[in-house]
């Protein structure tokens, strides 16, 4: 029967983590908590994983585990009491985990790939004539992503646009994005909404109105 | 391909003009050590509704897919844990 970690207060958590003498035990005790979480998540939640044998989806979640308990630990000064402590580990079990399965994704991916010449909105398909109820609908169409064309290359700089592309239209994981570009999700989030912000700038001297892109893009 | 492309390019847009700019929820979804994204996963995987607890952050998720990703985890998580992971 597999070991049943021992369960605790919060302030038990926090008060064995930080007292030498009893900190082994609680660190063992978490850690297991964290990888049975983990392993859970890795064999259930993750389709993408399935395929791995049992013993492979274990090692993981102890590697997982192990650093997510590290990881605890230092940020032991910042838990405040506002949920169960073990959903707070949790939460940074999981986070770790997602990451380093992003990265691990990605491993081959570089934000070098994306140019920023607009060649993803001059798709090789012309859209003109690709929808014949409605052609005129069409060359709308094509006139507008030949605007987005000009706006990206005009209103934003190299980084904007790769951190726009990968995130919005290449569904790049932010860490990714964040860890290539040298920095973090919060100053992506920013780089982002600038350059969004710009966009729309753009878009608006234009005298074109979101309503009006929108209903020309949506799905007839 | 071509409603690929129409359906990319309106992906695109949703995105540039709608997507959630909230700096309170994002500094919920910046950090390690964050609580109340926890504490509401909590509340979510006891069975509220995040849609009632704070739309601010559904919305955020509709469009910022780590984030998503990573607080549905962790409700799954949470969920199993409850049900001591019997599948």
């Amino acid at each position: 029967m597999p070991e049943q970690p021992t369960e605790r207060s919060n302030e038990e958590w926090v008060a064995q983590l930080t007292n030498p003498e009893t900190q082994a035990q609680a660190l063992h005790d978490l850690r297991l908590r964290l990888q049975r979480s983990l392993l859970y998540y890795l064999a259930q939640e993750r389709s993408d994983l399935r395929h791995l044998p049992p013993s492979e989806q274990e090692h993981l979640a102890q590697d997982f585990a192990q650093d997510a308990t590290l990881r605890v630990l230092q940020n032991l000064s910042h838990f405040r009491g506002e949920s169960r402590f073990t959903t707070w580990a949790n939460k940074i079990a999981v986070r770790l985990a997602i990451s380093e399965l992003r990265r691990a994704r990605y491993k081959d991916f570089s934000l070098d790939d994306l140019t920023t010449n607009g060649e993803f909105l001059s798709a090789n398909t012309n859209l003109v004539g690709s929808a014949p109820p409605n052609p005129e609908r069409a060359a709308e169409q094509e006139n507008i992503r030949n605007v987005l064309r000009a706006a990206f290359q005009a209103a934003l700089t190299p980084r904007q646009y790769q951190a726009l592309v990968a995130v919005a239209l290449e569904n790049v994981p932010m860490d990714v994005v964040a860890a290539q570009l040298g920095t973090n999700r919060n100053a992506l989030y920013k780089l982002i909404h600038d350059a969004r912000k710009k966009l729309r700038a753009y878009l608006e001297e234009q005298g074109l109105s979101t309503d009006y892109l929108l209903k020309l893009f949506e799905a007839s | 391909m071509a409603n690929d492309t129409v359906a990319r390019l309106n992906a695109l847009l949703d995105f540039v003009l709608n997507a959630s700019e909230n700096a309170e929820i994002e500094a919920m979804d910046c950090n390690d050590h964050c609580e109340q994204m926890a504490a509401l996963a909590e509340r979510v995987a006891e069975g509220a509704s995040l849609e009632e607890i704070l739309p601010q952050l559904q919305y955020h998720m509709r469009y910022w897919v780590d984030c998503r990703e990573e607080f549905l985890a962790l409700v799954a998580v949470l969920k199993a844990e409850a049900q001591n992971f019997a599948s």
